[in-house]
């Protein structure tokens, strides 16, 4: 590679990375309003549900996730609804030696109360992969409980619909704006992990002109 | 008119000898309800701090003394609703028949919250004593102290519910075997349900005045419990229709013919329509009232017009619906606070005069 193209290689991914800066920078932006939204939907849902009917007291000692985060073969983040069947063992055989990138991926990427410990739980059969537990939905009660994993872990087999959605641990009847925070919460889970994969992908392009920066001052 | 040991309820001679001194007090705790004035000035509070300083100069007093800093919506809310309790209390503790039964039926909506807080917990295994701290001290039942002792649903209902005034109400709507969400909302409205009915009855039998302003107000509450179920439950389809026709209150303007079309509703234009024909709820569900983007909910409208009952009943005399009004006002009011103080700390001041004023 000449000097020449190396320069023109440079300014390329230069311009790439303030591009998807720029791009990130809004996600973050529509992430913060979605945030407030759920935080202001639950509140008026406290209003008229009343403080006790909507806090901490109403979810499971263990809670498990409904969502798994995979790493992808090109180091991108996915997101799963978790089965609660037990997972084929080839599904676990993904490359054990990125979790511990995706770990802290996460945790850059959620910051503050949204970070989720990772810890499977002792019975679930998918700790073996090196999915992150995901929080879905409204975390956040009242307390801001860091870390405090959600899912939905009734016995009963027969309520499938009861037993998946953690909304219904505040009540069969719950009031629409309770929904509507639900609804907000979840579409900032999907945005945090396209914000991750956009963190990841700055990193690459960072290093590659690392790279080229340092081949252009040997040459 | 029922007579209490040759006693007339409700007599315009005798109302004042055994109450008279209790409602004078209740009207003056009334006084202390925050004007608009004050909620201008709390408005303007920029963080919970500001906002601790201007209750000083109302009745609450220093009721935040000693909070650490940063102060919580939560605890502002424990302690309000503390104050209000000792003002319950001391009005309670004096009482004579049959303001103190009249009294302690306003307590057992607060019995059902916490009981249906416990089994939640229970189910969830939550650990008890945890549980036992988060119920509301107005619904607080002595037996609540051998909860701890409480593993399973079925200790539950035999060591601590058979002995409350609930028991009455629990029973036929407790079953162990299959205990989970969908029958703890069961539970809970079917607990209602009877308690409603129940205090219903009992106004009607003290009679006078009482049952004039306290019919309004129930019949009130059980219509906005049928209106609440019946929206509620669209997006739940594991409620059957007759199961939710099962949980509407036997008592209200709406009952029999309203609750019978309501049952059948299966969405938000049919309840509109099964309104319609009553005057008081028509306004309700107007088209921007299920929009929780306008400025005024179906729940807001509720509320405005639950405080409109609750400040008439304070026109009237030789009757307990005062004494449920204000409870029910405080209440409001307390609302009201927590959520101009989630709104001074959420940072959306725009949405903060959602708040219904009281006087």
């Amino acid at each position: 590679m000449t000097a020449q193209q190396q320069k023109e290689e440079i300014e390329k991914l230069t311009t790439q990375f303030f591009d998807e800066l720029e791009y990130l920078n809004e996600l973050r932006e529509q992430y913060n309003e979605l945030l407030k939204n759920g935080y202001f939907y639950l509140a008026k849902s406290r209003y008229s549900m009343g403080l006790k009917s909507l806090g901490q007291l109403q979810y499971p000692e263990n809670i498990k996730s409904t969502f798994t985060i995979t790493i992808d073969s090109d180091n991108s983040l996915s997101i799963h609804e978790r089965q609660d069947k037990k997972k084929s063992p080839s599904s676990s055989s993904n490359n054990t030696s990125s979790s511990s990138s995706s770990t802290t991926t996460t945790t850059k990427r959620r910051g503050g109360n949204k970070e989720s410990k990772t810890k499977a739980d002792s019975d679930d059969e998918s700790s073996d992969d090196e999915s992150e537990n995901n929080n879905n939905n409204q975390e956040n009660n009242e307390n801001n409980q860091d870390g405090e994993k959600k899912p939905a872990t009734p016995k009963r087999g027969n309520k499938e619909l009861i037993k998946k959605d953690p909304i219904y641990w505040f009540g069969i009847m719950t009031p629409s704006t309770l929904k509507q925070s639900q609804s907000y919460f979840k579409q900032s889970i999907n945005l945090s992990l396209e914000m991750s994969n956009k963190i990841i992908l700055l990193n690459v392009i960072e290093k590659q002109l690392e790279e080229l920066k340092k081949n252009q001052q040997t040459v | 008119m029922v007579f209490f040991g040759g006693r007339k309820h409700g007599g315009m001679f005798t109302f004042n000898k055994d109450d008279g001194y209790l409602e004078a007090i209740l009207r003056g705790f009334k006084k202390g309800i925050l004007s608009r004035a004050d909620y201008s000035n709390i408005c303007q509070c920029d963080n919970l701090e500001d906002m601790k300083m201007h209750f000083l100069s109302t009745d609450y007093g220093d009721f935040l003394a000693g909070e650490p800093s940063p102060l919580h919506t939560t605890t502002i809310a424990e302690k309000a609703t503390q104050k209000l309790v000792n003002e319950f209390n001391h009005i309670r503790n004096q009482a004579v028949e049959p303001l103190s039964t009249f009294m302690d039926f306003i307590s057992y909506g607060y019995m059902i919250d916490n009981v249906v807080l416990l089994i939640t917990g229970t189910l969830h295994e939550r650990d008890i004593s945890e549980l036992v701290d988060k119920c509301h001290p107005l619904g607080l039942f002595k037996s609540m102290a051998t909860l701890s002792v409480v593993h399973n649903v079925a200790d539950l209902y035999n060591n601590v519910l058979i002995d409350t005034p609930l028991a009455p109400y629990v029973q036929g709507c407790l079953s162990e075997e299959d205990l989970d969400e969908m029958n703890i909302e069961i539970i809970r409205n079917t607990l209602y349900k009877a308690y409603l009915e129940d205090f219903y009855k009992y106004c009607q039998y003290l009679g006078g005045q009482t049952a004039l302003i306290m019919s309004d107000i129930l019949k009130f509450e059980a219509d906005r419990r049928s209106i609440n179920i019946t929206i509620n439950s669209f997006g739940a389809t594991e409620l059957t229709k007759d199961d939710r026709e099962k949980l509407y209150p036997a008592v209200g303007i709406l009952y029999p013919e309203g609750t019978s079309k309501l049952s059948k509703a299966e969405d938000v234009d049919q309840v509109r329509g099964v309104l319609e024909v009553y005057s008081t709820y028509r306004n309700f569900l107007s088209d921007q009232g299920m929009n929780s983007n306008s400025e005024r909910s179906l729940e807001d409208a509720f509320f405005e017009h639950e405080v409109y009952l609750n400040r008439m009943a304070f026109e009237d005399q030789y009757g307990y619906g005062v004494f449920y009004a204000y409870i029910k006002l405080r209440e409001q009011e307390i609302r009201n606070i927590v959520w101009i103080a989630e709104c001074i700390s959420q940072n959306m001041k725009s949405k903060m005069n959602q708040y219904i004023p009281i006087f």
